[in-house]
């Protein structure tokens, strides 16, 4: 294989070399920045997070600031698949009547996340 | 009398017997050997490019939020009170705060922490489950980073003990946890990062952090949690807690 290229390459011994040195560095680059970069997601060995939608956003709308009635309590369905993970910010009334600016929303409804396992 | 017994010559070109056959072997041979070169490059890639790259990475991601925090010129003073006024609720990928843990400060000190926790946001700091509370907030704050490669922020997440403080630092304020326990759960285990973990149905009362990461370091079939809680809260104006120097270390 090695051999076939070698007497494939254009030019003289010192060319020669000088191409294969060029040809192996493309490669290498080729592999860093794009090969690798693809087939890392499927590696075994660097998943940091434990399962969670990375997709999917759930439905959330804003409490509107400034409300005192208590945020309703988010309906969490036991089921055992898809999983249930709740929105943990709710805002109490006694928080609702600081200086909250935005943040506080709330999931209407149970949030369905299908599990989808996220590889870092 | 000299008998001439004709001898076949064979021409260089000629391919000798058994000829074929080696250059098979050949050709398998550097097949295999390519295969373990390449091997050797991605061990390479992994080890040493993507940590050179997140460092990279990190560093903008740090510029960014610092210059966040950086009061803009002329906007209202800050929030009267004692609680520091709560940062909106992030879009994917911004970061939106810093996170400092002491015990572990030559990879965690100053990471960003970005929201979301894909592989893009992870190469770049600790990432924020988009679902749980932001920091201080009732509820459970929830981080993810690399234990391994990515600038392996959470390299020496097992040298931590319970006690240790982090401290995350938002716009408008700094929040002390303390941590509580730690638990080496499956990857599967969600209910880790639940609002009150462990209690799919109850109403948080605290606000908590969650950090996780892999493990073992170099695999990943289990992940390493540990829970903390809220124990202080102070206003940006009244200057970072005790032991934090935000332009040190």
């Amino acid at each position: 294989m090695y051999a076939w290229i070698w007497s494939k390459l254009p030019g003289a011994w010192p060319v020669k070399v000088a191409e294969s040195v060029a040809a192996a560095a493309a490669l290498v680059v080729l592999l860093f920045v794009v090969v690798f970069p693809v087939i890392e997601p499927n590696l075994p060995f660097n998943n940091v997070t434990i399962d969670e939608n990375g997709s999917s956003t759930p439905p959330e709308s804003a409490v509107p600031t400034g409300s005192t009635s208590p945020a309703p309590a988010p309906k969490v369905t036991a089921s055992p698949t898809p999983t249930i993970i709740q929105e943990g910010n709710f805002p109490t009334a006694g928080d609702l009547t600081g200086d909250q600016t935005g943040s506080t929303e709330v999931p209407v409804g149970p949030i369905t996340i299908t599990p989808e396992p996220i590889a870092s | 009398m000299a008998v001439v017994i004709p001898v076949k010559v064979s021409k260089p070109t000629d391919p000798l017997p058994g000829d074929r056959a080696r250059r098979a072997v050949g050709v398998v041979g550097e097949v295999f050997i390519t295969f373990g070169v390449l091997l050797l490059l991605l061990c390479v890639y992994q080890l040493w490019w993507t940590n050179v790259q997140s460092a990279k990475a990190t560093e903008v991601a740090r510029d960014l939020i610092s210059q966040d925090f950086v009061p803009t010129a002329g906007a209202a003073a800050p929030a009267k009170g004692t609680k520091p006024a709560a940062i909106p609720r992030p879009t994917y990928a911004k970061g939106f705060a810093l996170l400092y843990i002491p015990q572990i400060n030559d990879k965690v000190w100053r990471l960003p922490i970005i929201q979301g926790v894909g592989l893009d946001v992870l190469a770049e700091g600790a990432g924020h489950y988009p679902n749980t509370a932001l920091p201080g907030q009732i509820g459970n704050f929830a981080l993810a980073a690399h234990r391994a490669t990515h600038n392996e922020p959470f390299r020496d997440i097992d040298a931590l003990k319970p006690g240790d403080k982090v401290y995350v630092e938002t716009k408008t304020g700094w929040y002390t946890y303390v941590l509580d326990k730690y638990k080496i759960v499956k990857p599967t285990d969600t209910w880790v990062i639940d609002p009150v973990p462990g209690k799919p149905n109850a109403t948080p009362t605290i606000a908590q952090i969650t950090l996780t990461t892999c493990n073992p370091r170099w695999a990943s079939y289990e992940r390493w949690i540990w829970w903390g809680h809220l124990t202080g809260t102070a206003l940006k104006s009244a200057g970072p807690p005790d032991g934090i120097n935000p332009n040190g270390n």
